[in-house]
């Protein structure tokens, strides 16, 4: 077996293997990992679950509520952008999903259906469950976030329970695919050394040895190009019998410059992404109430379902719509076809996804983040009722977020260049850019416009 | 093919148990789309639930208009909440008055607290004689006027157990006070539906697992 430390490399950190750093090579090939930070997150996971179901009816004093809305769904993108899926390794439910498995597991293969399927599936289900949340009141009810949690927590355990490996994960979980997304724009890469890997005919780390089960997500290092579905879970470099496996640092968005095999549903959950980010946006601003006000007198019905539906129509069909005349307008240019540059170009507008996430979750976070604390000791009768729960003034938090649109949007502009320059030659690529940093402009205008009027909150 | 059927069972069954555990919300989320409308001198006021009214926090709006159909801007908007007794049995197992109260409080945690008026004119546009308001001291949610010269006003309201409640609208008109009160029907997300929820979610895991513990044992050859 070769050890990867043996090899002398001062630039681990700078775009080197990190795996030379002996304390990251040892902590991730430990039997203790990723157990020591799964079960702690696990414990979390049951704590809010408790607190969701049967502790305080009102979102504003639900401890469940504030660690899941106000601290877990804000950083979780921030975990994407600098580690890539690793909260996947430690997810409470990939943790059921495994323990079920491990007592009654019946490890039968994946319908076809869903490894044909499965992306467009989870494109759906994460609609679906945005569009329940603003009907049905998910967020801004503990017991509707309970149930969520509930109802995805059956789908973890029926996986683990009849399927091999962690199916739903792969294939079924909706935060799974936007972690897939956003896992491309991060800054950590896993892969096989492809030299090393040539000469293998184990496949260990696909398959599994004594040491470690195989790659729980169906990844196999050799001849994967993507850290979409790579949870960091450190099973292939305990299994790789050879030290083949380099886990590298790399400037944001890298990957995205030269995506080998893309795909149409991620570039269409690309544009859903941003369309869900403007629905967030625009249903915790204050003018929400006169939206829904126009479009009761507009359609003659003041039925939410109606309302909210057309608004989040609409809201998701913008971007989509927005890239699909980007790309018409290219191919003229680049005589290539509009679904090869719908799915080819789609998936820069990523970047800004991830800093439009951010930015708005960052709201939640900074202009909330104290309610965590109050609501956590309220469990114990200490009250808090009227602290501002803010942990940074409104000026600061709306410059991060102009900051953070500034980046997601050069980040795009910078993804839709290289894409245009590693796809096509000469004044092709110039004119293949125009449309899409077109599109660019207006989906980070429409961003920082909606982030300048005053938001709600969620607790 | 047996093992085949048996699949098609059970994503079956799994989908119908997940729409029974949403079934009690999507029937308490259609409660709510009747329009209440509160006619005030020369005034028509039209509060709007942005989803039908349920514990917790609810967004509201009101449009007031006058005589003439015209959107009146400029005024200044609060409203107060009361719980009103004997009217729900539910009340007596969700929190007494001082619960309540507490959590009325809570609503103004991120809102200004805005001091109340005296209302020379109340006018209750719905009869109110069998209800029997507690006798607290209301505390007032702010409305802003969204977007500016709209007419229409935006502010939210925390409802802390589920049955009658009444809204008491104060705005001022150009000096003039005006004061009335419309009843809200405030949906339950309390215990009972959590509890049945859990009940369902264990009833439907352990199935699961009992399903998979059988198969696993005698595995069906497809």
């Amino acid at each position: 077996m070769t050890d990867p430390l043996s090899t002398p490399s001062p630039s681990w950190l700078l775009g080197g293997n990190l795996l030379k750093n002996d304390w990251i090579y040892r902590f991730l090939r430990s039997r203790w990992y990723p157990g020591i930070i799964q079960w702690p997150t696990l414990i979390v996971f049951m704590v809010i679950m408790f607190q969701l179901m049967l502790g305080p009816s009102v979102t504003h004093d639900n401890f469940g509520s504030a660690l899941t809305w106000v601290l877990w769904w804000p950083i979780i993108p921030i975990i994407f952008l600098f580690l890539g899926r690793f909260w996947c390794a430690i997810c409470p439910f990939a943790t059921i999903n495994d323990l079920v498995q491990n007592f009654v597991g019946n490890n039968r293969p994946v319908p076809k259906f869903l490894k044909k399927y499965g992306v467009w599936i989870i494109d759906a289900l994460f609609i679906f469950i945005t569009w329940s949340d603003h009907v049905w009141g998910i967020v801004e009810n503990p017991v509707g976030s309970g149930i969520l949690l509930l109802m995805l927590t059956t789908g973890v355990v029926a996986s683990g329970a009849f399927f091999e490996r962690r199916m739903f994960c792969r294939h079924l979980c909706f935060l799974g695919g936007l972690a897939g997304n956003y896992a491309q724009a991060g800054m950590i890469s896993l892969h096989g050394t492809p030299e090393i890997c040539a000469k293998c005919n184990t496949a260990s780390c696909y398959k599994g040895t004594e040491t470690a089960p195989g790659c729980p997500i169906f990844e196999f290092p050799k001849t994967m190009q993507s850290s979409a579905n790579c949870v960091l879970c450190g099973d292939c470099i305990k299994n790789c019998p050879n030290g083949s496996i380099q886990l590298t640092m790399r400037p944001p968005t890298t990957e995205l410059w030269f995506v080998h095999k893309p795909k149409v549903e991620a570039a269409f959950l690309a544009a859903v992404i941003m369309g869900i980010v403007f629905v967030q946006n625009v249903t915790m601003l204050e003018v929400w109430g006169s939206i829904l006000s126009w479009l009761e007198r507009v359609t003659g019905t003041t039925s939410y379902y109606v309302t909210f539906s057309i608004t989040f129509a609409v809201a998701i069909a913008l971007p989509v719509s927005l890239l699909a005349w980007a790309s018409i307008v290219a191919t003229k240019y680049n005589k290539a076809s509009f679904v090869d540059n719908f799915t080819r170009f789609g998936y820069a507008i990523i970047a800004l996804d991830l800093a439009a996430h951010i930015a708005h979750n960052l709201f939640h976070l900074l202009a909330e983040g104290k309610s965590i604390w109050y609501t956590g000791v309220e469990i114990f009768g200490v009250e808090s009722h009227g602290a501002s729960p803010a942990l940074a003034g409104m000026a600061t938090i709306q410059t991060l977020q102009f900051g953070l649109l500034g980046l997601g949007f050069v980040g795009s502009l910078y993804i839709v260049y290289r894409i245009a320059r590693s796809n096509f030659q000469g004044d092709v690529v110039w004119a293949t850019f125009k449309p899409y940093a077109v599109l660019m402009g207006v989906l980070g205008i429409l961003n920082v416009m909606l982030f300048t009027l005053p938001m709600s909150m969620r607790m | 093919m047996a093992q085949t059927k048996n699949h098609r069972w059970l994503i079956c069954g799994s989908a119908i148990s997940m729409l029974f555990l949403l079934l009690p919300n999507m029937v308490q989320a259609h409660g709510g789309d009747e329009r209440t409308r509160i006619m005030i001198g020369e005034y028509l006021l039209t509060p709007v639930f942005a989803k039908p009214p349920k514990t917790g926090d609810n967004f509201v709006y009101m449009q007031i208009v006058n005589g003439t159909g015209k959107p009146v801007s400029g005024a200044q908007v609060e409203i107060s909440a009361k719980t009103v007794e004997n009217t729900n049995p539910h009340q007596e197992d969700g929190a007494n008055g001082a619960d309540m109260m507490n959590s009325m409080a809570d609503m103004q945690g991120m809102h200004a607290m805005h001091g109340m008026g005296s209302s020379p004119t109340t006018a209750p546009i719905h009869d109110m004689s069998s209800m029997k308001s507690m006798d607290t001291a209301p505390t007032q949610a702010p409305f802003n006027e969204l977007p500016p010269s709209s007419g229409d006003y935006f502010g939210v309201i925390t409802f802390s157990a589920p049955g009658h409640w009444k809204l008491n609208t104060h705005f001022t008109i150009n000096g003039q006070m005006f004061n009335a009160d419309f009843p809200v029907d405030v949906g339950d997300r309390s215990s009972s539906f959590a509890i049945t929820a859990l009940a369902a979610f264990i009833g439907l895991n352990a199935l699961i697992i009992w399903i998979a513990s059988f198969t696993k044992r005698n595995p069906v050859s497809v």
